[in-house]
């Protein structure tokens, strides 16, 4: 049985007299994408929040391999290797789609007081960008400066960046959000190249994109876990009809 | 990259320039070699506010100040008997480099509106502070006793050499800025201009990097000072107020920004228009003023701008 | 020994620097909380505001008259700019808007020059302010007093409009948050100009009042702008209580420091040197303060932005 990467345990957080999230536990194997499904309003980004420590939680332990990172701020679990993304895409728009992810494997090597010779024929920068650049399906595009980049590529631009700084495992917010079906088809075809390679934590709407992704599935209800399982199970889980009657969920 | 245009005009103009002191023996006008020289330590000082406003994304408005540093550093040692250039030139760009690390720190502690404000006030402050120095001229001025004395490399009191040497001050700042831009330093700069939270959340500690353009910036402006000081023979306190960065910004503007050597030509134009204007008539400001506002509104990217190839900038 | 009441004559006239600066940082601070803009021909505003007056003034003979003319004709120039030039500048940096208005500066300066000449104007007192009120022996020029007494009904008024009227609940909304009065559907122009129109004004009543007090010359508005910056910058951008507090600050600690920093010197270190070091601190002390202040608050005292 594989190690949980990330373990979520009891955790709790409320706005006001709003139960965001209620007695959330979770496991996320290493080298599997698990994805968080809902109705809107379910808590998932605030989950994702308190996970990538933007947001302090009320109570429960989060671990992240064996370190206890309840308490740890954002850059510090950055630091350790937890990379998220966000569902507003925030990229270099003047930089080229290369330029973009160089800058991010430039934030891990070292300091950046080099002074004389050009970074952008550092063959150190650009092998491990191209790379991530592959990864994504962008290699072609790389020399195509950020702001004439469609949507769905620089949302793949912000994936490519995050694999860049060689995270751990990846928390992805939304990831397909504003893509039409055939940007979300290639979205996919993206993510699923990550199986087996990269440990992922997925909160997103889209139904076709979970089912052919995920390896587990949570489903939240008002910040509460209701169901956790293989996505046959969670297909078959008439708690979970229940909860999506009349939403996006169409019996399968 | 600059693009093939961009290249030659820049290539023809420091032939050009390379000729003004032959072009002025010749038609006995020294005039024009007073102006070009000008024009030369104005470029390097809109060159140095450039590396920190076109690159950085920092809109400093007390950059003259050190200029004024530096050239009341040489005036100041002249004038207690300090002559030697090798003591005097280095002092003025780490004297210029010791403002810039105090009002820098200060300064970026702000974004925006404040960031302009606070250096505006800031130089402002060394404007009145060299006004009150009585010592040393105060409003009036402190003629330079003596130029700098470099012993038997160089004697620049002789017009001519402190031309030249001029001229490859600026071609090796324009080099070294050029570097600059594109190492990995001149990146981060560039990325915290296009987005600073994103870089900070890629793991950078934007304020350091910005902190060390700014230094450098100004000891850049500062050596600028230096030649002024031995250029114009005169240091005042004129050099520091603020409508005097108002002109540095406003070069870097007509050259373009997004270019290395767009401030050299925006020297050259601002200085070329104040002549021409000038000579029109007494109130040539009437015009210049409409005239910036105009370029502001419609010329986007500066006159050097009209000449690159609009697509993949990135420069 | 220092004089007390050379030190009390001081400190007032402390009182009505303060006053004149919250005039121009009130409007000046609201354009740039709300508008996000920055205006520095706001000096220039004021500069005109001082040579209408002085020039109707002249003519007439009748210093009301010439405030009561500056004032419409200032505000009038004032929306004109606005409407015409600066609202092309509200999308675009910064930097454009610095250039813009640096370039209204320079057109500005030499108009005046132009039409009234390099030496700037006297204005004389007007006649039936003219005197002194006598406190405590000491003698109060009458009309330093009522520029006083302006300050303060202006900053009253001010203070009514912001906190008790819903134009004032609006403006207030938009310095603190832009978009959110955007996005509930307030007309942003209507607000801009109003905005603006009221700096302008504030900018002519403060010129035309320092006329007789102040030199009316080319560069007034440059000069006393840079100490605007300041006291916005301490106060906080779009803060009018924040203009308030730090214009009362910067004026008296401007003035105080004039005038008695090299007798405070003096205690301390040697003549030669007080003389010399008095006078060169004096004139850079309010931007150590500034610095001090940005130190501890880099927003400011009352910064008025949330959003």
């Amino acid at each position: 049985m594989s190690e949980p990467l990330l373990e979520v345990r009891g955790l709790y957080k409320s706005f006001g007299g709003v139960l965001a999230t209620d007695n959330l536990s979770l496991s996320v194997i290493k080298g599997t994408i698990h994805a968080i499904i809902g109705p809107n309003g379910a808590g998932k980004t605030t989950l994702i929040n308190q996970l990538s420590g933007i947001q302090s939680s009320d109570s429960g332990r989060v671990k992240f391999g064996d370190k206890n990172i309840t308490h740890l701020p954002s850059h510090k679990r950055a630091a350790l290797g937890l990379s998220r993304t966000f569902q507003i895409t925030s990229v270099f728009l003047e930089f080229t789609a290369l330029e973009n992810v160089m800058l991010a494997v430039q934030a891990q090597s070292g300091h950046s007081f080099r002074f004389w010779h050009p970074a952008r024929d550092d063959e150190s920068l650009i092998g491990p960008a191209l790379e991530a650049l592959k990864i994504v399906g962008l290699a072609d595009r790389a020399d195509v400066v950020a702001q004439f980049l469609s949507h769905g590529e620089r949302r793949g631009l912000e994936i490519a960046m995050a694999l860049a700084t060689e995270p751990l495992m990846l928390l992805l917010d939304e990831p397909m959000a504003g893509m039409g079906p055939e940007e979300s088809g290639r979205m996919v075809d993206i993510l699923s190249q990550l199986k087996g390679n990269q440990t992922v934590l997925l909160v997103e709407h889209d139904m076709d994109a979970v089912f052919a992704l995920a390896d587990r599935i949570t489903v939240l209800v008002y910040g509460a876990e209701i169901a956790t399982g293989s996505p046959e199970e969670i297909r078959s889980d008439p708690e979970v009809r229940k909860a999506y009657l009349g939403d996006e969920w169409e019996s399968a | 990259m600059e693009s093939r245009a961009q290249k030659l005009i820049l290539l023809g103009f420091f032939g050009g320039l390379f000729c003004v002191p032959l072009l002025a023996e010749w038609t006995s006008t020294p005039f024009y070699l007073d102006l070009a020289r000008r024009m030369m330590i104005l470029a390097i000082g809109a060159l140095s506010l450039n590396l920190i406003m076109g690159y950085g994304g920092l809109i400093s408005f007390g950059h003259a100040a050190y200029i004024g540093i530096g050239a009341y550093t040489v005036g100041i040692c002249a004038e207690h008997g300090l002559t030697n250039g090798f003591i005097q030139w280095p002092l003025a760009i780490l004297i210029s480099g010791a403002f810039a690390i105090v009002f820098g720190a200060i300064s970026l502690r702000t974004r925006g509106v404040y960031f302009i404000m606070i250096t505006l006030a800031l130089a402002q402050m060394m404007y009145f502070l060299g006004v009150s120095l009585d010592r040393y001229g105060g409003d009036d001025g402190l003629p330079l006793s003596e130029r700098s004395n470099f012993q038997d490399l160089i004697d620049i009191s002789n017009n001519i050499t402190l031309y030249y040497l001029v001229f490859l001050a600026l071609v090796l700042c324009l080099l070294f800025c050029h570097r600059l831009i594109h190492s990995r330093f001149g990146m981060v700069l560039q990325g915290a201009r296009s987005n600073e939270k994103r870089m900070q959340g890629l793991g950078f500690p934007t304020l350091r990097y910005q902190l060390t353009a700014f230094v450098i910036a100004g000891m850049m402006a500062g050596f600028a000072g230096a030649l002024l000081a031995n250029h114009t023979d005169f240091i005042n306190p004129d050099l520091m107020h603020w409508t005097r960065s108002g002109d540095l910004i406003i070069m870097v503007l007509l050259g373009g920004m997004g270019s290395l050597a767009g401030p050299v030509i925006g020297a050259l134009v601002f200085l070329l228009l104040e002549e021409v204007l000038s000579g029109i008539t007494e109130y040539w400001q009437l015009i210049f003023g409409p005239f910036l506002i105009l370029v502001v509104l419609f010329a986007r990217g500066g006159l050097l701008g009209f000449f690159s190839k609009r697509g993949n900038q990135g420069e | 020994m220092v004089d007390g009441a050379l030190v009390f004559e001081q400190f007032f006239n402390g009182i009505q620097l303060g006053l004149l600066l919250f005039l121009l940082a009130a409007g000046l601070t609201l354009v740039f909380g709300i508008m996000d803009m920055m205006n520095l021909a706001h000096g220039s505003l004021y500069m005109l505001g001082a040579y209408v007056a002085a020039q109707v003034t002249l003519w007439s003979g009748s210093f009301l008259l010439g405030v009561s003319v500056a004032l419409p004709a200032i505000l009038i120039l004032g929306i004109c700019l606005e409407a015409g030039l600066l609202r092309p500048l509200y999308a675009r940096g910064h930097l454009d808007q610095v250039l813009a208005t640096f370039g209204m500066i320079l057109f500005f300066n030499e108009f005046v020059r132009l039409v009234w000449g390099p030496e700037g104007i006297e204005v004389p007192l007007p006649s039936f302010l003219k005197g002194n009120v006598v406190l405590f022996d000491i003698p109060l020029p009458n009309y330093r007093l009522v520029v006083i007494g302006v300050g303060l009904l202006v900053a009253l008024l001010l203070y009514l409009l912001v906190t008790k009227t819903r134009t004032g609940m609006l403006i207030r909304a938009g310095a603190s948050n832009r978009e959110m009065i955007q996005v509930l559907g307030v007309d942003i122009n209507r607000v801009f100009t109003l905005v603006f129109g009221i700096g302008a004004a504030l900018a002519a009543l403060a010129g035309a009042l320092a006329g007789p007090i102040l030199a009316v010359t080319i560069g007034m508005g440059e000069n006393i702008l840079i100490q605007v910056l300041v006291v916005i910058v301490i106060g906080g951008i779009g803060s009018i209580r924040g203009a308030f507090v730090g214009a009362m600050l910067i004026g008296i600690i401007d003035i105080l420091g004039r005038s008695f920093l090299d007798t405070f010197f003096k205690i301390f270190l040697p003549v030669n040197a007080a003389e010399t070091a008095g006078p060169a601190v004096a004139s850079m002390l309010i931007y150590i303060i500034m610095a001090l202040v940005l130190f501890f608050k880099p927003q400011g005292l009352f910064p008025a932005k949330t959003g």
